[in-house]
């Protein structure tokens, strides 16, 4: 399935869940913030929510400091 | 024409200048502010116009002091700020030098929070000073708040934010700004902030060690009311430090993008 993820056009062989997609991106659910199809979708619903075709996805990465 | 001048309403001629309004009001002034700018004596008034007469070294009453903190503000800020309850959640690097930013500007009420206290190690980047080492960061931070603005309201908590206590604890906020420092704690605030409170503008920061550019600093927007500012990428870790001239840019443009939305503007 093709999906945009940060910008730019990504061919999945499945569908992900969206914790799943955060993995394989090499970053952490904890310190993650996903948009999906322009909402905030609540972490807790990461593991069941799975990626469907056209999804708009940014893995907003967050870093320590302040 | 009325005139607002320290205050208060006058009524001047059609074609009165700053200077009238000095001679009506305090002819001893020596800086004379027209609108936010400093004008001198030739400037061309209109209905409306704010006044500010101050005399160098004397200190005004209590009721002038309250406009005249004000009197550099371009004409309306104040006001609309005056209206604003905003939160700042984290009184670190970030959050103690946005909650100056946002005294300064005469938001109405702010609502602090932090659970930590002040440490020496703090002092590099945080506004706080030597002899408040030891002290509770609401405490500190509402000392040295009410030390530069004491005419808004302020709401200081001690308490450490989790996402079971976000719903309820925004109530009346225009904006919501996150400033902490564990990556976690960000990423946990953003979205369960922004989704009990979707009227409200969320403002967070992700990336703001070292001393990389300020050229590398940008704002994402996220979801419907969400902004995030920082390089996304500069972590604090070993060997790479937390420092005021960095940290202090990004505050800024925090505070600043919040006054900036509350004013309606819809670009960072």
């Amino acid at each position: 399935m093709k999906i945009i993820l940060n910008g730019d056009a990504v061919e999945l062989e499945k569908a992900y869940t969206i914790s799943e997609l955060i993995t394989k991106y090499d970053m952490k659910k904890e310190t993650v913030v996903v948009e999906l199809n322009g909402d905030l979708p609540d972490k807790a619903t990461y593991d069941d929510t799975f990626t469907r075709e056209g999804d708009k996805i940014e893995l907003i990465r967050f870093v320590g400091g302040g | 024409m009325k005139i607002h001048i320290n205050g208060n309403e006058y009524f001047l001629s059609d074609n009165a200048l700053s200077g009238d309004g000095a001679d009506l009001v305090k002819p001893d002034a020596d800086i004379i502010i027209h609108n936010g700018f400093i004008a001198g004596k030739e400037s061309v008034l209109h209905d409306g116009d704010t006044l500010s007469l101050i005399k160098r070294g004397e200190v005004p009453t209590e009721e002038e002091i309250k406009t005249l903190i004000y009197s550099r503000h371009t004409p309306h800020v104040a006001d609309r700020m005056a209206k604003c309850r905003m939160a700042v959640c984290g009184l670190g690097g970030l959050g103690s030098n946005i909650a100056l930013n946002l005294a300064r500007m005469g938001v109405g009420s702010l609502l602090l929070i932090d659970f930590d206290v002040v440490e020496p190690s703090n002092l590099n980047r945080q506004q706080y000073y030597v002899d408040q080492i030891g002290m509770k960061k609401t405490e500190a931070t509402l000392q040295n708040l009410k030390r530069v603005n004491p005419y808004i309201e302020y709401d200081a908590r001690d308490l450490y934010i989790t996402k079971e206590n976000v719903p309820g604890l925004f109530d009346r906020c225009d904006v919501i700004i996150e400033a902490f420092d564990s990556a976690a704690n960000k990423a946990m605030l953003i979205p369960a902030a922004a989704n009990s409170y979707p009227d409200a503008y969320v403002i967070g920061a992700s990336g703001v060690a070292g001393l990389g550019s300020y050229k590398e600093f940008r704002v994402v927007k996220a979801g419907k009311n969400v902004h995030i500012v920082g390089d996304f990428t500069s972590e604090a870790a070993v060997g790479r430090g937390l420092m005021a001239t960095r940290v202090v840019i990004a505050a800024g443009i925090q505070a600043n993008l919040a006054v900036r939305l509350v004013l309606g503007e819809t670009e960072a």
